[in-house]
């Protein structure tokens, strides 16, 4: 008996098309253990933002893959013209070890995601760092500069992060961040409020000497706590007798 | 200019001086001088003076109420007080 391959096609059902054979990936068996056994990983953090500013990670535990890549096909690219090369920036130190200053270790896969990840959540809050650049502790530091006003956030190699707000006169404020979105909104509001506060040029000394041009029109200011109120007025037993620190305008 | 002196023991003189800071210029410190010499501790300054100066400063002040807080039960926890800057004046003396 010959064997024909038409009698093959004869079996083949009305409307089988054998591409669009879709294969489905094995469940397991209890899913939430799979849920329990993702690592959190920092690169996970993708680029796929919402109109709104919302983050879409691309984790198995937050979003599907199919419906991440629909999202990936529908929503605008994310990275903008000023925070594409931060995002260069940071890929360069990954690849290029001659931007790691002398000494230091190369930038690990760990403080390079939570860079990325930071960079990201700036770009939501519409916070152009000054630069990215490679720290000379091991690691990645976002580094904001306004005058005399200097603040960064540093992504360490072992994963810590820390901020450090400065104003180039004082000891630098250093605070620990912890590694969720929560940590970062709060770094990015403090550090917007540092350079926010200030101080203007012109409260600032300057290498001007003291004035001792009081005039009867020129005024005195004097920050108070309410508890030196008393009926509406200032209550004298409340206030200091000796060294009291004021403010002088001549308005 | 306001002078409450007494006449049997030295007064304190209260005065305005300029101390700027290097983040702040225009800050200015209210001191007490006796016979030229800057009193650095409350209790070189006796209470009758302490309290005469806080009598003055209080008559003197001004509380800046902002306009966006109609009475002073509104009030946060600081607020501002302006003083005219001629503040120097002579108080009771050291025991």
């Amino acid at each position: 008996m010959t064997f024909d391959a038409t009698y093959l096609d004869d079996l083949t059902p009305v409307g089988w098309n054998p591409e669009r054979i879709e294969t489905r990936r094995p469940r397991p068996r209890d899913h939430r253990e799979k849920k329990a056994s993702v690592d959190i990983d920092p690169s996970y953090g993708s680029e796929a933002r919402s109109e709104s500013g919302y983050r879409i990670w691309n984790s198995p535990g937050y979003i599907s893959d199919r419906l991440y890549g629909k999202l990936r096909k529908t929503l605008p690219d994310a990275i903008d013209g000023t925070f594409s090369a931060h995002f260069g920036k940071l890929l360069a130190i990954q690849t290029d070890a001659t931007l790691t200053p002398d000494g230091a270790d190369q930038p690990s896969p760990i403080a390079l995601g939570w860079a990325k990840s930071i960079l990201l959540h700036l770009q939501g809050q519409a916070m152009l760092p000054t630069k990215v650049v490679s720290s000379a502790e091991g690691g990645v530091a976002i580094c904001f500069v306004s005058g005399d006003c200097y603040s960064d956030i540093e992504c360490l190699n072992e994963g810590s992060i820390l901020g450090v707000i400065s104003n180039r006169r004082d000891r630098p404020i250093v605070w620990h961040i912890g590694p969720n979105q929560r940590e970062f909104a709060r770094a990015s509001t403090r550090i917007r409020e540092f350079f926010d506060h200030a101080r203007p040029k012109r409260m600032l000394r300057r290498d001007r000497g003291v004035d001792p041009n009081f005039r009867p029109v020129h005024c005195l200011y004097y920050r108070f706590k309410s508890k030196i109120l008393w009926r509406g007025a200032s209550n004298p037993a409340r206030l200091r007798a000796l060294d009291i620190s004021v403010n002088w305008s001549n308005i | 200019m306001q002078e409450i002196e007494n006449q049997t023991l030295k007064p304190v003189k209260y005065y305005v001086a300029h101390d700027p800071k290097d983040d702040n210029y225009s800050h200015s410190e209210i001191k007490v001088k006796k016979d030229e010499v800057i009193l650095t501790k409350s209790s070189q300054i006796s209470d009758t003076a302490k309290k005469e100066f806080r009598q003055t400063f209080s008559d003197r002040a001004a509380i800046m109420v902002p306009q966006k807080y109609e009475n002073l039960e509104q009030w946060p926890s600081s607020g501002t007080i302006r003083i005219s800057a001629n503040i120097s004046f002579h108080l009771a003396p050291l025991p």
